[in-house]
């Protein structure tokens, strides 16, 4: 606890000097025993003179050589280009720059490592993250995976509010909404991921970032000059206000055709590069060397088994009609019908989620879902249960189809994701009885458990892990592992990219085969080719999907939600795959006008 | 004042055993298999004290790496090194900032924060007294007796160089005898000061120490000392006297902490002026381009301004890291003259130094003090209150003494800036980032060597031309005399540097700067610090007055090239106006001799025209065709070439003027169309001089601070109008010489 002794009398504008001393008395009280005296401490002496030495182990105060590399060291490898932006925002742009390396290049990662810097010096506390919607779980797990830094999501139960929370992660409209509570302190350490969606200078977004005070701040972008030039006045007037002059200067000073539409031709374009410089670090691939390995994509898309194909039809049916009684009784707040439960909506689509997951899964994955739902709803109870009866009893497709890949794999290790436990467990029984050794991965094992089973695994002693994504967290098995089968899809492309990444990340020697599997004219199917493939999701470069989601609705696009509304609004298959068609036109147009970001940048700052 | 404590019992061997857990013993130093390799780096060497420190058993088998078996059995491995830690999966790395170590200095903190310890008696009080006590220097006197005793440089052999205490007017001693010994009590106080600002932060270790229960700063037990230090309870009461101590000790520490913050910021002032100003003049144009927003820009800039303060403060924090009640033995020497009079001497044998004797008017302690033939000790400043005599023996009264000293208005202080007076007041850190900067100021690259002796040194620029800088805060802020100039030419020769600077608070007399100037070492005494203090106050005002003054030279230069370019062409035009003449060229060979001379003095007019073209191109190149910050036409051309653009223009003048004359001489007036012809040719030249002569005036760098006053487009319609006219004429001439040759036979 520090109490203000006093803060300098500042004539005018000087530089403020703030002085404080933290609780001076709090060592002063000293413990008494029973006795009256305080018992001697033996050795109290030769800590006292051993405590004399820990100055000499404080972090240096000038950034000449780097802590958080160091520090991170058994989490991270920073690329020498990473290093270098790094100790150039810290050694000559501080407080504030705009991170711009091309996509794919890591911006996360010398954010993550400018944060830990400063962070280690004593420099930030507070900070906080903004970014799309659909990346803020992938920000979080890498700062606590590579980073060692625990940051919490706004909608997350421990969220202990603005005020209190020392490292948040929140998404732009969050924060836009929060704006009030969130300007109620100062912050440390501001960092804004796909910074460009500020570009637009009347956002409401962009005033109130720039209204938030933040002694540090950092935007990454891969695009700083996606449509106009005025796009890099926005973003650096966030940095470096003042440093441009009003927008119109700026125009008259750098801008060919100022005043139209476009604001697209440079004028003066050596000096506007050379101001862009003292506040953006952009490198290109080119300038990079990074060993990436290749991926190869196989896609199989099979016909459900004969009674497989019955059940997902009731099931989907099912589902429908849940969907449809929804706004009923979300829209009243009545209790449900089992009359135990107020609905909510929200509680209803994740149940929703849940099922048609277990329905894509397994048929026991499924069984084992409506035995649960049946139990906690009486007046469908009939209904769920005879369903779940041939559930239990049907074949799956997709088991088949993966022993018939392993098998073909001939004890090449492989990481098989599935969405549902029943599902993993069922595969491990299956693969295991195949001959092939195998382990479930899931989130209910204990931290030595999962250590002990990816030692095993890379020490050769496992062939198969059966993850699910959320056991999945932290899990790096690019050492042996070259395989990664998407047994469920994921409907989220951030989650793919993810479980892909668990090995196709540095270290990894070999070409990763990524298979996919999906059951013939299913909602998988449509997403599998109507989307992912359309955008080519599997083999498109790191770090590219992130900015097209950026670009898709101002990265607030939630396709897990909008794939299942489609499938639960739509009536026929048509109609279903034509939706997923749309979704998948409207992230390749986003794809498109990244691209075209990506070759405007290139052309103004290259 | 005496205080019950409790000797600690020495239990640690039988206490282990008892504990079935084997350790090493607990002098680290000695521990066996810890001594064996010599550790590399500082926190691989905290770790083994600490860890044996901690009861654990520790083994170095490399100097990089470090095995502990911990009292509960768990094995643990440290190591300095990252391809280590890379390759050896148990392998913790230990550096600053990691896990491993701040949990390691945790611990430590947490033992050491409150502690209690009494110094054994380290030597003879008699004979510390001997060592301690020195004789004036032959002739010398000053630094003990004197109005000029607390400022006054000190003399090449004064024994306070080598921490004696000096007594003038000390007889022969006949005897020296140890009178009593009691117990004495200290506090000890560690704190970490932090120092944030925009360039970073540092962190320092701060040890005060006071005596109890009077309060008044004492020294630091030496780290020396604390090896032998044995633990002991508090009493209660010891207790409740260190909690009186905390308020001296907060406003010891916030005068460093207050000067040392003082500095940091006047070394970012320059960058959050140039920042706010920035910032201001965008707000005013923004609000003269929309004086509609006015309302919500006034909320942004005051935003913005409490964002530029929040990043450039300095923030600057102590924490109280330790206490320590530290009990030491203090012996009474009394030291008789051979007149019978006795002089009282107090030795802390715990520390092991002689206490300098207290005044005994002002009751402050002082390491030169005057005593007189009863025994009274004085201080120099009492003693000058006292004109010299002993106020005691003469019977004046304490306090009338005092009085006298209080009233004497210091003769050559001035008043100084804040800046300078901090400097003094800077904790040793502060004091050696504040120098470090200093010399850094010309960015050439700085190396902080260490110390030698009082002096800090540094080592400046590259190995080529590196010079070797020292720092000297002499204590009390005594004067800087020409012996601490000798003192600092040996180090300076001893280091082999090629030249010499020494730095210092002090202000150096004049036997100082003679002897720097003698010895070749640039002196760079408190008159150079204030002035350099009060530079990087104004560093901003100065900066925008740099550029303005440029800005303003460039202008003056330009206008100077504006005016001559006018002048000769306005030369040209005059005489070109003034060339109508009514002479007459009859019959062909006449009008032929005409033609000819006009024909022949064409191709030099050109190349003057071209030369002339070429000229205003340069001059208008001179020029930003856009505005500048702040709305300013932009000189982008040096002062140089636009001085050069004058002379040009001198040189072209006459060039012009030249290649127009031959035509002016030509008759007026002639057959054969030659009338029509001469005519054109010069309307032509009128025209073409029009045309530069608009284009000159096109711009007016007098008026640079407007870009569209000092740009008049008008006058640029008027030179395109003009050029116009100019081919026009051209192509009549043209067309009335063909005419002209086919009738002269051409």
């Amino acid at each position: 606890m520090v109490d203000a002794v006093h803060t300098r009398a500042t004539n005018g504008d000087a530089v403020p000097v703030r002085i404080a001393t933290a609780d001076p008395h709090r060592l002063l009280k000293w413990p008494v025993a029973a006795g009256g005296d305080a018992l001697p401490d033996p050795d109290a002496p030769r800590w006292y003179a051993l405590l004399q030495r820990t100055h000499a182990l404080r972090a240096p105060a000038s950034f000449e050589t780097l802590l958080a590399p160091l520090v991170l060291h058994e989490r991270l490898r920073p690329h020498p280009y990473q290093l270098r932006v790094v100790e150039r925002v810290l050694r000559e742009m501080a407080p504030a720059a705009i991170l711009a390396d091309e996509v794919g290049l890591g911006k996360t990662v010398e954010a993550g490592l400018i944060y830990k810097e400063l962070e280690l010096r004593g420099l930030v506390e507070s900070v906080l993250v903004l970014a799309p919607k659909a990346l803020l779980s992938q920000w979080q797990e890498e700062l606590r995976e590579r980073f060692d830094a625990d940051f919490v999501l706004t909608d997350e139960k421990r969220f202990a509010g603005w005020e209190r929370e020392p490292r948040v992660i929140c998404s732009l409209p969050q924060f836009v909404r929060s704006f009030e509570r969130v300007a109620t302190r100062p912050w440390d350490l501001l960092i804004v991921d796909e910074a460009h969606l500020l570009a637009n200078p009347d956002s409401k977004r962009r005033r109130c970032v720039a209204l938030l005070r933040a002694r540090w701040r950092l935007l990454l972008t891969a695009t700083p000059v996606a449509n106009k030039l005025t796009d890099l006045y926005s973003l650096i007037d966030l940095v470096a206000p003042g440093k441009l002059g009003t927008r119109r200067e700026f125009e008259a000073e750098y801008v060919a055709d100022p005043g139209t539409a476009r604001v697209a031709r440079p004028a003066r374009l050596p000096q506007l590069r050379a101001i862009v410089r003292d506040v953006t670090c952009r490198t290109r691939r080119a300038e990079t060397d990074i060993p990436f390995a290749g991926r190869a994509v196989s896609t199989r898309i099979i016909p459900p088994a004969p009674d497989e194909d019955a059940l997902i039809t009731e099931v989907t049916a099912y589902l429908r009609a849940l969907y449809r009684r929804l706004p009923a009784h979300a829209a009243r707040g009545r209790a449900s019908p089992s009359g135990a439960l107020r609905v909510n909506r929200g509680a209803v689509m994740r149940e929703i989620m849940a099922l048609q997951q277990s329905l894509s899964s397994h048929p026991r994955a499924i069984e084992q879902s409506l035995r649960a739902r049946a139990g906690r709803h009486a007046d469908e109870r009939g209904t769920l249960l005879a369903l779940a009866e041939r559930c239990g009893v049907a074949a799956s497709a997709k088991e088949a189809l993966l022993l018939e890949v392993l098998d073909e794999l001939r004890g090449e290790p492989a990481l098989v994701f599935t969405l549902r436990l029943e599902t993993a467990a069922r595969l491990r029984e299956a693969v295991a009885a195949r001959g092939r050794s195998a382990e479930c991965y899931v989130g209910a094992l204990s931290r030595a458990q999962r250590e002990a089973l990816v030692g095993r695994f890379n020490a050769g002693g496992l062939d198969t892990l059966i993850a699910t994504d959320a056991g999945a967290e932290g899990l790096n098995l690019q050492q042996r592992c070259s395989v990664v089968v998407n047994y469920d899809l994921h409907w989220n492309p951030m989650r793919i990219e993810q479980r892909i990444g668990r090995v196709h990340r540095l270290g990894q020697a070999h070409d990763v085969t990524v298979y996919n599997f999906a059951l013939r004219d299913t909602i998988d199917d449509y997403v599998l080719r109507l989307l992912y493939q359309k955008i080519n999701l599997f083999t498109m470069t790191v770090g590219a999907l992130e900015t097209v989601l950026a670009e898709a609705q101002d990265g607030e696009l939630d396709l897990e939600d909008r794939i299942l509304e489609a499938l639960l609004r739509t009536e026929s298959d048509e109609t279903l795959s034509g939706e997923v068609a749309a979704l998948g036109d409207e992230l390749l147009a986003a794809l498109d006008r990244q691209q075209a970001a990506e070759t405007f940048t290139a052309r103004i700052l290259s | 004042m005496r205080l019950l404590f409790w000797r600690k019992q020495r239990r640690d061997a039988e206490d282990r055993q008892r504990s079935g857990v084997a350790t090493v013993p607990r002098d680290t130093r000695a521990a066996p298999h810890a001594a064996q390799t010599e550790l590399h780096g500082a926190a691989l060497r905290f770790a083994r004290d600490a860890l044996v420190l901690a009861g654990a058993r520790v083994r170095v088998d490399d100097p990089d790496l470090l095995t502990a078996m911990l009292s509960d059995g768990t094995t643990r491995r440290y190591t300095g090194s990252l391809a280590r830690a890379r390759a050896e999966a148990d392998a913790v790395l230990l550096v600053p900032g990691g896990a491993a170590l701040a949990e390691l200095v945790a611990d430590c903190a947490a033992r050491a924060a409150r502690v209690a310890f009494a110094l054994p008696p380290a030597g003879d009080a008699i004979a510390l007294v001997q060592d301690a006590l020195a004789a004036l220097a032959p002739g010398c006197g000053r630094c003990a007796h004197g109005p000029e005793a607390p400022s006054a440089a000190l003399c090449d052999t004064c024994p306070l160089r080598s921490g004696s205490v000096v007594l003038a007017g000390l007889g022969r001693v006949s005897a020296v005898h140890e009178r009593q010994r009691a117990q004495t009590f200290a506090v000890e106080l560690t704190y970490l000061a932090t120092y944030r600002s925009a360039a970073g932060r540092r962190d320092e270790w701060r040890r005060l120490a006071y005596e109890l229960p009077s309060g008044e700063a004492t020294a630091v037990v030496p780290h020396g000392a604390l090896a032998g230090a044995e633990p002991m309870a508090l009493h209660p009461r010891l207790g409740e006297m260190v909690a009186h101590v905390a308020p001296r000790a907060d406003s010891d520490l916030a005068r460093e902490l207050e000067a040392g913050g003082a500095v940091l910021a006047l070394q970012s002032e320059a960058e959050y002026q140039r920042r706010l100003r920035d910032v201001l003049m965008t707000y005013e144009r923004l609000v003269s381009e929309s004086p509609e927003m006015r309302a919500e820009l006034d909320l942004a800039l005051a935003a913005e301004r409490e964002r530029v303060a929040d990043i450039y403060a300095v923030d600057v924090t102590a924490e109280l890291q330790a206490v320590a009640v530290v009990a030491s033995s203090v012996a009474e020497v009394v030291v008789r003259q051979a007149g019978g009079a006795e002089v009282v001497l107090e030795v802390d044998l715990g520390r092991g130094m002689v206490l300098p004797p207290r005044c005994a008017i002002c009751g402050r302690r002082a390491r030169a003090a005057g005593v007189c033939a009863h025994g009274h000790v004085t201080c120099g400043e009492c003693a000058s209150g006292a004109g010299g005599a002993c106020a005691i023996c003469a019977g004046e009264g304490v306090r009338a003494v005092s009085a006298a000293v209080a009233r004497r208005a210091p003769s050559d202080v001035v008043p100084e800036s804040s800046g300078v007076t901090h400097l003094a007041a800077l904790s040793p850190d502060s004091w050696r980032a504040f120098v470090s900067w200093y010399l850094g100021d010309d960015e050439r690259p700085v190396e902080y060597l260490g110390t030698q002796g009082a002096l800090l040194l540094w080592r400046l620029g590259t190995e080529a031309t590196a010079e070797l800088a020292m720092a000297l805060r002499p204590e009390g802020g005594r004067a800087l005399g020409a012996a601490d100039i000798r003192a600092a030419a040996d180090v300076g020769a001893g280091r082999q540097m090629g030249r010499a600077r020494l730095v210092s608070t002090s202000v150096a007399d004049g036997e100082a700067h003679a002897e720097a100037e003698w010895l070749g070492v640039a002196l760079e005494d408190r008159r150079a610090l204030r002035e350099f203090l009060h530079q990087a106050e104004e560093a901003h005002a100065r900066e925008i007055a740099t550029v303005e003054y440029d800005a303003q030279r460039r202008a003056e230069a330009a206008q100077g090239a504006r005016a001559a370019l006018l002048d000769a062409l306005h030369g040209a035009e005059q005489a070109l106006a003034s060339g109508d003449n009514t002479r007459r060229a009859t019959g062909r060979a006449r009008v032929a001799q005409a033609a000819e001379a006009i024909r022949g003095a064409l191709p030099e007019l050109e190349r003057a025209l071209l030369a002339w073209t070429t000229l205003l191109d340069d001059w208008q190149s001179a020029f930003d065709d856009r505005p500048g910050r702040g709305g300013a036409l932009v000189i982008g051309a040096e002062t140089g070439a636009l001085e050069e653009l004058t002379a040009r223009a001198g040189h072209l003048r006459a060039a012009l003027v030249g290649a127009i004359e031959p035509i002016l001489a030509t008759p007026g007036q002639g057959e054969s169309g030659f009338t029509a012809w001469r005519r054109a040719v010069v309307e032509r030249l009128t025209a073409e001089c029009e045309a530069l002569r608009w284009k000159v005036l096109a711009i007016d760098p007098e008026r640079w601070h407007d870009f569209s006053a000092a740009r008049d487009s008008q006058a640029l319609v008027e030179a395109e109008a003009a050029a116009t006219a100019a081919r026009h004429a051209a192509a009549r001439a043209e067309k009335a010489y063909t005419q002209l040759a086919s009738r002269i036979g051409r």
